[in-house]
């Protein structure tokens, strides 16, 4: 698999590590306990377009949001986390 | 009082030659890594053009040089900067930009290998796996990337074209055994013509 | 029954008594030099050009190997990386290679090859008599036969089935040959040099675009070699090796030769394995014998062409039964004659035109035998041609020759059989497309029924396919498609197809046939009944009868049949046996092919080998090694090493007359704590953390308080997951206003970094922060015990002032050395005792070591290696790795008290879970043996005194121990369900892997000074 850094370029994945759905938010330090368990254990496994978290570990440090097609490896499109640059 | 430490290099100084290629360990320059604080961003790259002459690249991928001094891009509001020894960079960036920027002294952090001689580009392909074609990176692209399992920055000299491996100092040897067995590993038939 | 065998075989060409079936001609052979080479010890000649399948057959030499299960007389079936049957070692001691195809093998001067799967000798092997086993062997032996009892597998049948079903020998020696790993990058690659991928290769560079045309032959031209196609009125090969020549002059064209495109990966990877040195003795100093190809392709063409069928039909594995290609290829390419009188039985047109070949060399042709009836023009002619009957509706229905074959016969359309004396029997069931790359992302191939074979069902993005492989029939076709799908794909990858007037397609004019009529085998309903062993996989000596057998005991799904009776494994992974098995499945169940299903492949598409994979990571260069600073000096002193992730660190340092670790280890330490000694630490990761939001930046991710830390000091910090585990520890030091230098282990330096960076790009990236690693930057070695400040005094310029009171514990300050290098000077402690560590920028750091040797000499300095460095955090109860272990919290580690409650920080929420810091809980521990000598283990469990040693009164673990020679007795740190509560009682301490029970006190978990006078001291 090759993913596209905004910033590096396309790069194959053993430059990359992975974490995971990109779709959770860190909830309020206030929230209740469910918002928390809900953060930290509970993951949609879609069949489909999902956007995860890489690292571009051996790159640029960037933490990247990768929309990937979970039964094709597909990719869709890549940003950084931070909101910056897109590819 | 003279020195009572005395510098020991990671690695042996002496190049190391297999047919018309080199493989040699560069003079330790002197090495900056400045990370530009988020909210002084516009004034970084004012004063480094004022003070030094020369921008800090924003191409990610791209380097720049005024005189002695070479600056790469490492990363997003990242970048090495670096100088022959002696040349005092840390009090110069300090005095350019202190207060925009993390300024941390590499020096001893990462050590050069240089690479040169015929087909180099096709000795480092066997190391790198990034596209090297001229078409994609030439005279000062900069990549940041992976030597076998070895993190390095490789940086393209001259037109030749030869190459920088800039690699952790604790990694050095294992690099230099790579590359030297990249090196003796030969040309591929293919890109013989 | 009718004998219509005719003359002996008119002799051909100038065959020389060395290589009696050798024509003059070969278009792949240098004639003009002769090499030899072994064959089970009998010196043999061949050319340069030669496979050892050639060069066997120019020599005459038929039966090659003996078959997997049933040990028979196997021959050379293919010309090609499909060959089941050919399968011989190569070469000899440590380059001793198994399994290796004759087919693809090229000869080199003074090659050894030795048959194998035979005993005592290929001609009269022994286990031949597994033939009357068969009963045996048949479908699903290994479940049925192996099954019980449970106590005779590792002794009887694991034996019985290693000795008898074992192909070749692996070598036994390490493999003298290195192999290396390449990435190339193209924007068009071309799979296979056949017309379709010279002319797609053509099309494509004549736009500018980089192309790679990959072929796995020494050869390029594929087809074009082994046929006699004219184009423009010239051979075919000669066009070939023009074009070849025009696009090794193209500046943006490889042609990689010898190299197999093995696998297609995502993203338009690809992985290819280039033979660099098979073809030659030894390869040449220092280049690899192999090398793995990463290829990263905007555009695919694969050019691959197909693979031949044969027939099933009793005893059609007998050495002389060919296919009809591959017999083609022997005599166009090699110039090889692979019988004198040759029997040809094919469907279809193209088989035919074997007979035709075979004639023109020289060869008599004893029958063809055309399944189809009627007969097609084409077949008639080609009888009338070669003066041979012409059976129309025929089928084989027996062969003879015990190690070669000596007769066939044939049952013609009327009922009536013939028997034909032959030597050679040419077969084709018609062809497959070779479209293994193809389904690699799981596209499963549909079945035409024009073309009787499985097709690509949907082309993959960024791949098309020309050629036999895409169904073209005809060279013209194959060429034109090639051309087309060369411009579409450069034009896919942004070339301009109109650019780049490439010269001209040739024409070969008069179109070949096929015509293929369905002809799968020659076996009458219930095949079982059959006479002779009718063979669907040679390899894996797979019958009809076994897939009739699989199709009655319910295993006809095919991916069932598949893994029932072993059919498609090994070395040709049912090249020439996955189709033929499909439609002997359909038949047995009433069904169509297409019904039926196929299965799909996954890479390698041919053999490669570990070594090639590995490349040049391997024996001590497997892992790269990182080395500190103090590396060379510390190997001079006689170290003993030790891996710590990738490090290399000093484990102990052995003196003279040391008798064992042990010995070093209590010295060290007692060193240490007498005296002084010293400890490079610099493989501790160090971040190096700048930025006005530095100090919020900590708060966040450590649990404890940090902004009112003042600049000069250090502080214990410790970070959670954010499921409220412990994660990792470390100290961080404030140098400067917004200026902090962060410590992790040594083993999560990478995660820790990782975490930071997402917890500042992910979660805040308001933050105006900046971290970078600096482990590298600073040599850092700890100087520990009462006498390190002494030490330190000799080291640190005089204007430092190292009292407990100016630098006490705690302390951060930069420094400057004697002479003036500058440094940075912390006192923290990890013995226990009074202690330093001092950085140095790290090309100082062997210098640094051997100063303190020097300046230490007056008061007995030590180094120490990790051994001591362990023992002594065990005396002191510091938690690391073993107690870090992800399954810790901080109240199980007792510093549930860190937790801050005025912040939020990583993990805090989940901390706070009751059950996290719930009492019952074990929790960290001291242990001491009640007899000092009982060695504690690190892993055992921990009892209540008398309690069974089970799962339900296990009440904890012992993570780490060690002999103190401090507390002179063993410790260890562990954890215990309500440890804060049991100090002084005794339990047991099981180690079930010993199975022994011992008795150990639960004490505090520290050992040595629980004060904290020393540290302070």
């Amino acid at each position: 698999m090759r993913i596209h850094c905004p910033y590096c370029g396309t790069r194959g994945v053993e430059e990359f590590t992975y974490l995971g759905d990109a779709t959770v938010r860190r909830p309020d330090p206030d929230a209740p306990e469910a918002a928390w368990v809900d953060y930290v254990y509970l993951r949609d496994n879609p069949a489909g377009p999902h956007p995860e978290y890489w690292y571009h570990a051996a790159g640029c440090h960037g933490w990247l949001v990768v929309v990937r097609d979970t039964r094709t490896h597909e990719i869709f499109s890549v940003r950084t986390a931070s909101g910056g640059a897109e590819a | 009082m003279p020195d009572i430490l005395s510098p020991c290099s990671p690695i042996s100084t002496e190049p190391c030659r297999v047919g018309g290629l080199t493989l040699a360990l560069a003079p330790p320059d002197e090495t900056v890594s400045i990370g530009g604080f988020r909210n002084s961003l516009p004034a970084l790259h004012e004063a480094a053009l004022q003070a030094l002459g020369a921008s800090l690249p924003q191409t990610p991928g791209t380097a720049t040089r005024a005189q002695d001094l070479s600056i790469l891009w490492a990363g997003p509001n990242q970048w090495l900067a670096s100088a022959p020894s002696g040349s005092g960079l840390m009090e110069k960036l300090q005095a350019a930009f202190g207060a925009h920027a993390a300024l941390t002294d590499q020096t001893d952090s990462r050590v050069t290998l240089t690479l040169s001689g015929p087909y180099a580009h096709v000795i480092a392909a066997k190391l790198v796996p990034i596209d090297l074609h001229p078409r994609c990176f030439g005279l000062s692209s900069v990549a940041l990337t992976l030597a076998g399992h070895i993190p390095v920055i490789v940086v393209q000299r001259d037109l030749e074209p030869s190459y920088n491996f800039i690699v952790f100092r604790s990694l050095v040897r294992s690099l230099h055994h790579d590359i030297l067995a990249a090196m003796q590993g030969g040309i591929p038939k293919s890109e013989q013509n | 029954m009718n004998d219509l065998s005719t003359s002996p075989m008119s002799r051909t060409g100038h065959a020389g008594k060395t290589q009696p079936m050798r024509l003059a001609r070969g278009n792949g052979i240098n004639g003009d030099t002769t090499i030899r080479f072994t064959f089970d010890g009998r010196v043999l000649e061949a050319h340069p050009g030669d496979t050892l399948a050639s060069a066997l057959l120019a020599n005459g030499v038929r039966l090659v190997g003996r078959s997997f299960k049933y040990h028979r007389p196997r021959g050379i079936l293919s010309a090609g990386p499909e060959e089941p049957n050919a399968l011989v070692e190569l070469r000899d001691g440590a380059r001793r290679e198994p399994n290796s195809r004759a087919t693809v093998t090229e000869v080199f001067d003074g090659l050894a090859a030795t048959s194998q799967n035979r005993w005592p000798g290929l001609k009269h092997d022994l286990l031949g008599a597994n033939s009357l086993l068969a009963p045996v062997f048949s479908a699903g032996f290994y479940y049925k036969t192996f099954m019980w009892p449970a106590s005779f597998w590792e002794k009887v049948y694991e034996p019985i089935i290693r000795r008898a079903a074992g192909l070749g020998r692996a070598a036994d020696d390490a493999d003298p040959d290195s192999y290396e790993k390449a990435t190339a990058f193209c924007d068009v690659l071309v799979v296979g040099s056949g017309p379709a991928g010279l002319a797609a290769a053509r099309a494509a560079a004549g736009t500018g675009a980089r192309v790679i045309l990959c072929e796995q032959d020494s050869l390029t031209g594929g087809r074009l070699r082994a046929e006699q196609t004219v184009l423009d009125g010239r051979p075919g090969w000669e066009w070939a090796q023009e074009t070849e020549q025009y696009l090794r002059a193209q500046p943006e064209v490889r042609i990689m030769t010898r190299t197999c495109v093995f696998g297609r990966y995502d993203g338009g990877c690809y992985g290819a394995l280039e033979r660099v040195a098979d073809h030659v003795a030894v390869p040449q100093a220092g280049q690899p014998r192999q090398r793995l190809w990463r290829i990263v392709a905007g555009q695919c063409i694969l050019a691959t062409g197909g693979i031949e069928r044969p027939i099933v039909f009793p005893d059609n594995d007998r050495p002389g039964i060919m296919l009809a290609g591959a017999v083609r290829a022997y005599v166009n390419r090699f110039g090889v004659v692979p019988g004198h009188q040759a029997v040809i039985y094919a469907n279809n047109d193209d088989g035919l035109r074997t007979a035709v070949d075979l004639h023109d060399a020289g060869a008599s042709i004893a029958a063809i035998i055309d399944s189809r009836l009627p007969s097609s023009t084409a077949a008639q002619v080609t009888a009338r041609r070669v003066g041979a009957p012409l059976f129309a509706g025929g089928a084989i229905v027996k062969t003879s020759g015990h190690t070669g074959l000596k007769a066939v016969q044939v049952r013609d359309s009327a009922g009536q059989t013939h028997r034909l004396a032959c030597d050679l029997l040419a077969v084709s069931g018609g062809w497959n497309p070779d479209i293994a790359l193809a389904t690699h992302h799981r596209m499963h191939p549909v079945y035409d029924e024009v073309l009787n074979a499985f097709v690509v069902s949907s082309v993959p993005a960024g791949l098309h396919i020309a050629g036999f492989a895409a169904g073209s029939l005809t060279t013209d076709a194959a060429l034109a498609q090639g051309d087309a799908l060369g411009r579409t794909a450069a034009q896919a990858a942004g070339f301009d197809a109109a650019i780049g007037p490439a010269p001209a397609l040739p024409r070969a004019g008069q179109e070949e046939g096929y015509a293929i009529a369905p002809l799968w085998h020659a076996l009458d309903r219930g095949a079982a009944k059959q006479a002779g062993r009718a063979f669907i996989d040679f390899q894996n000596d797979v019958t009809a009868k076994d897939v009739s057998l699989a199709a009655r005991e319910g295993f006809w799904a095919v991916e069932h049949l598949k893994r029932y009776t072993t059919l498609g494994m090994a070395t040709d992974q049912g090249k020439t046996a996955n189709v033929n098995a499909l439609a002997m499945m359909a038949w047995e169940r009433g069904r169509t092919i297409a019904q039926t299903g196929t299965t799909i492949v996954r890479p390698p598409v041919q053999p490669c080998a570990i070594g090639a994979l590995a490349g040049t990571h391997r024996g001590r260069h497997f892992k790269p090694h990182r080395l500190p600073p103090t590396h060379d000096w510390a190997v001079e002193t006689g170290c003993v090493l030790t891996s710590n992730g990738i490090w290399q660190r000093a484990q102990w340092y052995p003196r003279p007359g040391e008798t064992s670790w042990q010995e070093t280890v209590n010295r060290e330490v007692r060193s240490v704590r007498s005296s002084v000694g010293f400890c490079d630490v610099t493989t501790l990761g160090k971040i190096d953390i700048q930025g006005i939001d530095a100090a919020t930046l900590l708060e966040r991710v450590y649990v404890n308080a940090w902004r009112k830390l003042p600049v000069g000091r250090a502080r214990y910090g410790l970070m959670l997951r954010e499921d409220g585990f412990a994660f990792d520890d470390g100290t961080t030091a404030r140098l400067g206003e917004n200026h902090y230098v962060m410590t992790t282990t040594t083993a999560n330096a990478g995660a820790v970094m990782r975490h930071l960076e997402f917890c500042h790009q992910c979660l805040w990236p308001e933050l105006d922060v900046q971290f970078i690693s600096v482990t590298d930057a600073w040599a850092q070695i700890a100087v520990a015990g009462p006498r390190s400040r002494d030490v330190l005094r000799e080291i640190i310029d005089d204007s430092f002032d190292l009292s407990n009171e100016a630098f006490g514990y705690m302390g951060a300050a930069h420094v400057r050395l004697r002479g003036g290098v500058a440094g940075r000077l912390f006192r923290l402690s990890f013995s226990g005792e009074l202690a330093y560590e001092i950085a140095v920028p790290a090309r100082y750091g062997d210098a640094l070591a051997r100063l303190l040797m020097r300046v230490g000499a007056p008061y007995g300095i030590t180094p120490y290696g990790t051994e001591a460095l362990g023992v002594m955090r065990i005396e002191k109860g510091h938690p690391a790795g073993p107690e870090l272990n992800g399954q810790t919290t901080a109240h199980d580690l007792g510093m549930g008290r860190m937790l801050s409650g005025r912040k939020d920080f990583i993990g805090r929420v989940m901390a706070q879970r009751a059950a996290l810091s719930d009492a019952a809980r074990p929790t960290l521990v001291g242990l001491k043996p009640v007899n000092a000598g009982d060695a504690l283990v690190a892993g055992a469990h921990l009892l209540p005194r008398g309690a069974p040693a089970s799962a339900a009164s296990d009440q904890g673990w012992i993570s780490s121990s060690a002999w103190s020679p401090t507390v002179e007795s063993w410790i260890g740190l562990g954890f215990l369900c309500h440890g804060a509560q049991r100090h002084g009682e005794i339990i047991a301490v099981h180690n079930p892997l010993a199975g022994t029970v011992t008795e150990a006190r639960v004490v505090p978990p520290v050992f040595v000074d629980p004060e904290g006078s020393r540290l302070h001291a």
